[in-house]
């Protein structure tokens, strides 16, 4: 059987290649769902331990789940526009070019 | 069981290396729904049935639409071809985030309370439930559903603002 160390050794995993895509890319939209990707792992996370140490408060971690989604949903429609934005302005996604405030 | 588990876990790691890694992002948008599908088996297997349909209306369903979206309006695949380094620093990334891999692994095996084994028979048999994740929803966090419901609107405005032409209207 899995264990709850098994899925969070998972998320840890997971939220270390949202970091790399994060730090490591140029790509403005491959940054964006590297974020995605890590906040599905803190997901999975709240989840795990939520089943964990089900009790009186049991539900916290799925109810923190819900507004996680919420937030990221918020997170990704403002972000998008944003990256369309850029793109408008510097007819690239390479976040490089975004050096205007450059002194 | 832990077939299952082993199966999603594979499916979201090889997943999530692919939309991280590939130069074109229409694939890293497809291999993103492989990853959030994966999540949704997971969340199954953790017993938060709710939550896993939640997780694959509105990651599958919306965002991952929202991102296509962009990806249409946008001439990624001249994009690709424009740019020849997609990488800011390839070796100096992977080293930061396998060292906060390790890190956060080594918090992990050292945690106490965690060694409880195998997870097992849940003691509440409602647990997950719509109705009692509903219940403690409405009952626990009313004031926190009104922030994150103006939260929500904010955005919608905001991406509507920032992403109209210059000068369009004003």
């Amino acid at each position: 059987m899995f264990t709850i160390t098994h899925v969070l050794l998972l998320a840890a995993l997971l939220f270390a290649i949202g970091v790399y895509g994060v730090i490591g890319r140029k790509n403005l939209l491959v940054v964006l769902m590297s974020i995605e990707i890590m906040l599905a792992s803190v997901s999975l996370t709240l989840v795990a331990f939520g089943r964990e140490f089900e009790g009186p408060s049991g539900h916290d971690g799925q109810v923190l789940v819900i507004f996680n989604m919420a937030v990221a949903a918020a997170a990704a429609a403002v972000g998008l526009a944003l990256l369309i934005a850029f793109y408008r302005q510097f007819q690239t996604l390479d976040s490089d070019h975004a050096n205007t405030m450059k002194g | 069981m832990d077939l299952a588990f082993a199966f999603c876990s594979v499916v979201t790691l090889v997943c999530a290396m692919m939309v991280v890694t590939r130069r074109n992002p229409i694939y890293g948008a497809l291999h993103l729904m492989g990853f959030f599908l994966g999540i949704t088996g997971l969340f199954v297997l953790l017993e938060a049935p709710f939550v896993a349909v939640l997780q694959a209306i509105v990651y599958v369903g919306a965002i991952l639409v929202l991102f296509l979206f962009v990806i249409m309006l946008i001439d990624t695949e001249a994009l690709v071809r424009k740019s020849p380094r997609s990488y800011i620093s390839r070796t100096s990334s992977l080293f930061v985030a396998a060292a906060l891999f390790v890190g956060l692994a080594a918090i992990l095996l050292r945690a106490r309370g965690l060694e409880g084994g195998a997870p097992g028979a849940l003691r509440d048999p409602t647990f997950g439930s719509t109705a009692s994740l509903s219940e403690h929803l409405m009952r626990g966090y009313p004031l926190a559903i009104e922030a994150v419901s103006l939260l929500v609107l904010a955005a919608l405005v905001g991406a509507v603002v920032v992403s109209r032409r210059a000068g369009h209207w004003r």
